[in-house]
C-alpha cells in the first residue's frame, strides 16, 4: 500500500513515479489490447469485455492522480490543480484548432486522441512537479 | 507577503530540506515560501511560527504599498 508522502517526501516521490508510470503503462497496454481485439477476437461478449478494459485502467489513472493529490502538501496540491487547469486549456485550444483543420481537409480523428493528448500533457506536468518536489 | 524565514533558518543553520522535514512539507514548498512565490495556509503559518517560537506577525508581514 502506498504511504502518505506528507511524512516522507522521498517516499512520495518514489511512490508517485511508480504509480504514474504503472497506471499509464496499464492504460496504454489495455488500449493496445482493446484495439487488437477488433482484429483477433470474433464478435461477441468476450470481445466487448476486452474492449471495455481501458475504462478500468483509466479509472486506475484517475485514482492514482487522486491519491497523489491527497498525499501532497498544500503547495504541491496548488501546482497539481494548476496543471489540471493548463491541461484543460491546452486540450481546448488543440481540439479547437484541429476542428478548423478538419474543415480544411485533414483526416477525422477519434475522440480517443483527445483523451491521449490530455493524459499525456497532464502526466508530463505531474512528473515534472514530482521530480522537482524534493 | 514578505517573510523572515531565510534569516530564521540561517540562524539555526538549517538547510531548506531540514526545515521542510521539520514542517513535514516538500523542500520545494519551503523554497516557494521563502522566495515569496507561495503564501502558506494559516495552519502551515502557525506550524512555522511554533517551530521558530515566534508570533506569526514576526515572521510574515505584508509588503508595503
Amino acid at each position: 500500500m502506498l504511504d502518505s508522502g506528507r511524512t516522507d517526501p522521498e517516499a512520495l516521490q518514489r511512490n508517485a513515479l511508480q504509480g504514474v508510470a504503472y497506471s499509464q503503462w496499464a492504460y496504454w497496454g489495455s488500449l493496445a489490447i482493446a484495439a487488437a481485439s477488433v482484429v483477433y477476437i470474433p464478435p461477441g461478449s468476450v470481445r466487448t469485455a476486452v474492449m471495455l478494459t481501458p475504462v478500468l485502467t483509466a479509472l486506475l489513472c484517475v485514482s492514482t492522480a487522486y491519491w497523489l493529490y491527497a498525499a501532497c502538501d498544500e503547495y504541491l496540491r496548488q501546482r497539481l490543480l494548476r496543471s489540471v487547469a493548463s491541461t484543460a486549456i491546452i486540450v481546448a485550444f488543440c481540439t479547437l484548432g484541429y476542428f478548423f483543420m478538419e474543415l480544411r481537409g485533414f483526416p477525422h480523428l477519434s475522440m480517443l486522441w483527445v483523451n491521449l493528448l490530455g493524459w499525456s500533457i497532464f502526466n508530463a506536468q505531474v512528473l515534472f512537479i514530482i521530480l522537482r518536489s524534493r | 507577503m514578505k517573510n523572515t524565514l531565510p534569516a530564521l533558518r540561517a540562524q539555526r543553520g538549517w538547510t531548506q530540506g531540514e526545515l521542510a522535514a521539520r514542517l513535514r512539507v516538500s523542500r520545494q514548498s519551503v523554497n516557494a515560501i521563502e522566495t515569496g512565490r507561495y503564501e502558506p495556509s494559516l495552519s502551515l503559518a502557525f506550524a512555522i511560527a511554533a517551530l521558530f517560537e515566534q508570533p506569526i506577525e514576526a515572521i510574515f508581514h505584508p509588503k508595503r504599498r
